[in-house]
């Protein structure tokens, strides 16, 4: 097949109708090609509009099931990211008040992010105002408890938790920028100490980070650990936490 | 089961779609919820459209917001809207169904007996509820039949090229063409831009 006949392959693809030899070859193609690359998009949207004339409206027991199926399964890319460029007031805070500063900060963050949404949204905004949306639902729930703890080396590690929401945020000042081949990874601790995974990241060159833990926080009561590991996490705490808070069910 | 507060819900009511997945990519399952109250009238209405069974409908349906979960962070919204994303999973899943479900000499017999006599009237069945659906079925009818029943059989009947020739007795060429003049007609109409 040559490289023009690829190109009158896009139509197809997009509504899923090539046979398989031809599948095989226009991906291999697609995947270096620029303009079928752009052509695809726009017929890919043109098929959705097709799909979206009919519509039907799904039993409630299936939206339970799927909702239920959802709580229970884990996502391709858990991972937590350091919320970029975070204006952090404080380099070392020194008391846990110092939170609410901080808390301030990432309402304001937040209000941006909301303000602004559009159709078609630049993907890290809408990470940063996704994140910063989930900051502002922890920090104005009427639930919130707080638990700070310092850090070895003057910094301090603050945990914001909403356990109706099974939402928590840690908030850092004054942290260590670690080396290129470690990285941090904040942990749930249950009372049975077993502890989950619950994302990695990397402090803003300020030392300050605001990370929302991945995945629900224990419906009990029960500790948020904070450890250095290798770049790219472990699945268990290779080292000793350098925080350990309680939260409160 | 544990279920995200109407609050959280109701917070998440005015983020856009891409907003919305960009949340679910975090873990948020109270915008995964919303999200799909947005989309699951069309999603199931275009799964029903290409599978016409109900059961199978259904499991195919929890494939596909189950990988909307699992892939959200995957999703670019630089590269396209939620909708066609979700719509898009959605539709090669149902094929993926149709293709598996049913030895192709049944499904052939399926549509000689109806199909072909009146291949798949989504024009005088239109849901006329919106505005967009409205401007879709205009479009459509910008078609020539024979492109109209080409795009339909591969994009509503799941069938590939090779099988909407054959199921036509058109040459491959041929059926080729109408697929995607059909198509590139429905993009330029519409006016959809990448």
């Amino acid at each position: 097949m040559t490289d023009a006949d690829l190109h009158l392959l896009t139509a197809a693809y997009s509504v899923d109708a090539l046979d398989p030899d031809e599948l095989l070859a226009f991906e291999a193609h697609l995947a270096t090609c620029e303009a079928c690359q752009h052509e695809v998009r726009e017929l890919r949207r043109t098929a959705a509009l097709l799909g979206s004339v009919s519509d039907e409206v799904p039993p409630q027991t299936l939206r339970t099931r799927i909702l239920d199926q959802v709580h229970v399964t884990a996502q391709d890319r858990p991972a937590v990211e350091a919320t970029e460029a975070l204006p952090t007031p404080s380099r070392s805070p020194r008391r846990a008040t110092t939170w609410l500063a901080v808390a301030a900060a990432v309402l304001a963050v937040a209000l941006v992010g909301i303000g602004t949404w559009t159709i078609s949204v630049d993907r890290t905004n809408a990470r940063l105002a996704a994140q910063a949306e989930h900051v502002r639902a922890v920090l104005t729930a009427p639930d919130a408890s707080v638990s700070s703890q310092p850090l070895p080396g003057g910094g301090r590690g603050t945990v914001v938790a909403s356990s109706a929401q099974r939402i928590s945020i840690f908030l850092g000042g004054g942290l260590a920028i670690p080396p290129s081949n470690k990285t941090y990874e904040l942990w749930y601790i249950d009372n049975a100490g077993k502890a989950t995974a619950a994302g990695i990241f990397v402090p803003n060159s300020d030392g300050s980070a605001v990370a929302r833990l991945s995945g629900l926080a224990p419906a009990a009561t029960h500790l948020v650990g904070l450890t250095v590991e290798p770049a790219g996490g472990s699945t268990q705490p290779t080292t000793k936490p350098i925080m350990l808070v309680r939260v409160k069910a | 089961m544990f279920r995200p507060p109407d609050d959280a819900v109701n917070e998440r009511g005015r983020l856009s779609s891409e907003h919305l997945l960009a949340a679910v990519s975090e873990g948020d399952e109270a915008a995964f919820e919303v999200l799909y109250d947005r989309l699951a009238v069309q999603v199931f209405g275009l799964i029903r459209r290409v599978l016409r069974d109900a059961a199978q409908s259904e499991e195919v349906m929890q494939e596909v917001f189950l990988e909307v979960w699992r892939s959200a962070p995957s999703f670019d919204s630089a590269k396209g809207t939620a909708s066609t994303w979700i719509l898009t999973i959605a539709h090669r899943r149902a094929v993926d169904r149709v293709r598996s479900a049913q030895a192709t000499s049944d499904r052939e017999d399926r549509v000689g007996r109806q199909d072909l006599v009146r291949p798949y009237d989504i024009v005088s069945e239109a849901v006329e509820r919106r505005l967009e659906q409205q401007e879709v079925r205009r479009a459509l009818l910008e078609l020539t039949d024979a492109q109209r029943q080409a795009l339909q059989l591969a994009y509503y009947g799941g069938y590939t090229q090779s099988q909407v020739a054959k199921l036509l007795g058109i040459p491959l060429g041929t059926a080729k063409g109408r697929i995607r003049d059909a198509l590139i007609r429905l993009r330029d109409v519409l006016e959809v831009t990448a």
